[in-house]
């Protein structure tokens, strides 16, 4: 089995390698450095609302002040808020007031603020992001456009996905190099603004992975997916296949979607058996994916894949925390429909856990352990995977539901100073008072007399004699308990 | 059988239902070239002009969303796109730009899908540098959009251009599709001369100037030449013309443009079209920021597989046509059928920039000329 045979130039010529570094970036690069604290600051926010003031999109507007996020846009930053805008079909990603809720904020400071997300690895329909052209509608199937957003959003890797800067990583644990979306590269400050989830690959998916394999570009992820590496009998760089658990034509009814589903033609299903050409495997997954339906595990991904897919992860993260100036990345987190798979899943299985709040942070190893904690605290949620394990509160969550813990990413980000697993939670509570009422709502409430007559309608309350008889049987005690039309007539519980 | 290329009119005047700006759309798009192009991959960009805010003379939305409409209804998908501007207007940056296309009425989300996107990326620089054959330019920058895509359909607002003499489909195949680099190399054969006497210092040019070359002086405006990038923007803003184009560089713009657009086509993986709108005609091209008058009557559209044989039609029937009165060309006293508006109005040579455009292949005046009822 030789080795694939992709990678040919591009037939244009290229005067500059798309992606590389000018010296000036790769001294920066060189220079760049960031402060490990000994214990770094965590802020939460509970979900949970009764009140205005408690109000999701309230409570994470407070923590982006709390957290003391506004001081990190000066005028006139560009503001890249990175989110993952989720696959076709899939209902829990984040919903588009929850973006706009920061978006709104960044903007009062004075920054400009893009929204942004990247294609996936594939290049062809496997998935609906695939490109531009088809993250742009699947983004805008899930309200991210700039009607709902309230700022453009920008397809991050550019219109082929290729439009990148190679981010050397001498601290790397696996990878030595890394590769951001340039518009994100180019923007003065990244929110970093993840949806808490869990993940088959890398366990849970939070702030690690939406810059860990969300602000890559194409060249990155296929680094990070660690593709291509070794030789194929390790089966850590393609798929495991093992022909003699193939059921073939005769016994297994996806052998045509299996076979269809590989571009590159890599794959020929027998009667009886599977036959998988290596030199043409291109690492798009789609026949792990569909086999994993099955559960023949005719082709599936090495057990051990999956650590090393978190710390190669882990790796790329720190790259994109090297692109920009210390302290202008801010970190947030909703960790709400805590569903067990990723957003770049067809579909959303139930949450493991009841909605848990919101996380604020500068340290991305702190935040991410905070969150995997507070998951993991949280009580088992009825009718979901967790409750099908057995999980008790407390226990690894993800772990138990994906097969690894997720603290693996957090011990290499550890190891590389990307973090602090130390973390200080500091939980924020909005207080109800007169003010807090009124602070993120559209309008004051309540409105107040004067404010009603600015709209000048003609108010039918008191010109329509609703008593009259004409209108409503009988009186209210006709109907109350003992009146002769008693409501209790229709409560079969009475 | 004639190796001409075929431009087809859609003649100006609605007389009747079956004549509705609804009706052109269909009849453009039943033409065989536009269904060639539907029947051939997947992706098709669709080239508009944004303009500039300040600039209301635009072509209406309507046309874009039609057009954009049909193209997805036989499967294709489209991707409406347009450049951003090399000067600091409300085009520059991909944030502004966005903002300029909502506040024209192109409802990205809405009636788009969200596939309304700068031709070289959020960053103005998303693209890969091409070889130029020709005179002037060794390379030039082409947006990804423009060379990922498979398809171009180029929907060209025709005007006067200060520079080119028309603005039209050669314009927007030749600068509508490079990243902001690319457009630097075809500017940069334009010097700008400064007239002090004629600046009062009403400091519009600086919000302009991208490069710092302008600043505030004493009592008038200072311009250093050695930093200027020959973008246009005080050329386009200065209300009383103190900035002026050295006329030199005129005739190289018109070359250099050829050559990108000549480039850019090479480029295109499968096809392209050029429908040119002649539609409020004005004096300024949707790069700036304010319009005057349109200077003929609606003359209808223009269609063509070739860029030059639409354009030099585009041309031949503004100079054809009456000039409207009240507007420049009548100051000018060019009202009448057959006189050049377009020289009138810009003092530059149409006819150059179709000769050398002939001389690169990038097309041919001579057409079969089809004028659809």
């Amino acid at each position: 089995m030789g080795k694939s045979k992709l990678l040919k130039k591009d037939p244009a010529t290229l005067v500059q390698p798309q992606g590389e570094p000018t010296p000036a970036e790769k001294k920066r690069q060189q220079e760049w450095h960031y402060d490990v604290p000994k214990k770094a600051k965590v802020w939460f926010t509970p979900a949970g609302a009764t009140n205005w003031a408690e109000a999701l999109v309230c409570r994470a507007k407070d923590l982006f002040y709390e957290s003391g996020m506004d001081k990190i846009i000066d005028k006139g930053d560009k503001v890249a808020i990175k989110i993952h805008c989720g696959e076709w079909n899939r209902n829990m990603c984040l919903r588009p007031e929850l973006v706009a809720a920061i978006v709104e904020e960044v903007e009062k400071c004075g920054g400009e603020p893009f929204v942004t997300d990247t294609t996936t690895i594939t290049y062809f329909e496997t998935n609906s992001r695939t490109n531009a052209a088809l993250l742009t509608e699947t983004a805008n199937r899930h309200g991210m456009n700039p009607a709902s957003l309230g700022a453009p959003f920008v397809v991050g890797d550019g219109y082929c996905g290729e439009d990148d800067i190679r981010i050397d990583l001498p601290e790397g644990n696996i990878l030595k190099e890394s590769y951001i979306a340039r518009s994100m590269y180019q923007a003065d400050v990244c929110i970093n603004l993840a949806h808490a989830k869990g993940h088959p690959f890398t366990s849970f998916g939070g702030c690690i992975k939406n810059f860990g394999i969300g602000s890559q570009s194409k060249r990155g992820k296929y680094l990070t997916h660690l593709s291509f590496w070794g030789e194929p009998e390790e089966a850590i760089g393609w798929p495991r296949v093992q022909e003699d658990k193939c059921l073939g034509r005769s016994k297994c009814p996806y052998w045509k979607i299996c076979e269809d589903g590989c571009e590159q033609h890599a794959i020929h299903i027998t009667d009886t058996t599977l036959e998988f050409d290596y030199d043409k495997c291109c690492e798009c997954f789609a026949c792990a994916v569909t086999c994993s339906m099955t559960g023949h595990q005719a082709i599936t991904l090495h057990e051990e894949y999956f650590p090393l897919n978190q710390i190669s992860m882990m790796d790329s993260a720190f790259g994109v925390m090297k692109s920009f100036k210390p302290g202008k990345i801010g970190y947030m987190a909703y960790a709400v429909d805590i569903a067990p798979e990723c957003d770049c899943f067809p579909w959303a299985d139930t949450p493991v856990t009841p909605d848990v709040g919101v996380f604020a942070s500068y340290d991305l190893i702190a935040i991410e352990t905070a969150l995997v904690d507070m998951i993991d605290k949280g009580p088992i949620m009825p009718g979901s995977r967790a409750e099908q394990l057995g999980l008790k509160p407390g226990e690894d969550k993800f772990k138990a539901v994906n097969g690894y813990t997720p603290r693996i990413m957090l011990k290499a980000g550890e190891k590389m100073g990307a973090g602090t697993m130390n973390y200080e939670l500091i939980t924020y509570e909005p207080k109800l008072t007169p003010d807090s009422i009124n602070k993120w709502q559209i309008r004051p409430y309540p409105a107040a007399v004067e404010k009603a007559k600015e709209y000048d309608i003609h108010n039918i309350a008191r010109s329509v004699n609703f008593n009259d008889p004409s209108r409503r049987a009988g009186t209210p005690t006709d109907w109350l308990k003992g009146g002769k039309w008693a409501w209790t007539q229709f409560d079969p519980t009475a | 059988m004639s190796n001409l290329p075929s431009v087809y009119w859609i003649k100006g005047r609605s007389l009747s239902s079956d004549q509705s700006g609804l009706s052109h759309m269909e009849r453009i798009f039943g033409l065989e070239e536009m269904a060639k192009l539907m029947s051939q991959g997947k992706i098709t960009a669709l080239k508009i002009n944004l303009s500039e805010l300040g600039y209301d003379h635009y072509l209406p939305p309507f046309f874009v969303i039609n057009m954009f409409q049909r193209i997805r209804d036989t499967g294709m998908i489209p991707m409406v796109t347009d450049s951003g501007s090399l000067f600091k207007g409300s085009r520059f940056s991909g944030y502004d730009w966005t903002k300029t296309a909502l506040a024209q009425g192109f409802s990205i989300g809405d009636v788009f899908e969200n596939r309304f996107l700068l031709a070289g990326g959020y960053t103005n620089e998303e693209g890969n540098t091409f070889e130029c054959e020709g005179k002037h330019l060794g390379a030039v920058e082409l947006g990804s959009l423009l060379t990922g895509s498979d398809n171009v359909v180029v929907m060209s607002h025709v005007t006067a251009h200060p520079l080119l003499g028309l603005g039209g489909a050669i314009y927007n195949l030749g600068l509508g599709f490079l990243t902001q680099s690319g457009k630097q190399r075809v500017h940069s054969c334009l010097e700008l001369e400064y007239d002090e006497d004629r600046c009062d210092n009403c400091r519009t040019c600086i919000s302009y100037c991208p490069t710092g070359a302008l600043s505030e002086g004493p009592s008038k405006i200072s311009f250093d030449p050695r930093i200027c990038n020959g973008c246009l923007g005080c050329f386009i803003s200065c209300p009383r013309g103190a900035m002026k184009v050295k006329p030199e560089g005129i005739p190289i713009f018109q070359e250099s443009v050829v050559e990108a657009a000549y480039t850019a086509r090479k480029n295109i993986k499968r096809g392209v079209f050029f429908i040119n709108f002649l539609v409020s005609v004005t004096p300024q091209t949707d790069e700036y920021p304010f319009s005057d008058l349109p200077f003929v009557p609606d003359l209808g559209i223009l269609a063509s597989e070739d860029p030059v044989a639409v354009d030099w039609a585009s041309y031949q029937m503004i100079i054809r046509s009456p000039g409207l009165p009240g507007s420049v060309v009548e100051d000018l006293n060019v009202l009448g059928k057959g006189q050049d508006k377009i020289k009138a109005i810009t003092g530059v040579d149409t006819a150059h920039l179709m000769e050398y455009a002939e001389e690169r292949n990038l097309g041919s005046r001579e057409c079969e000329f089809f004028i659809s009822t």
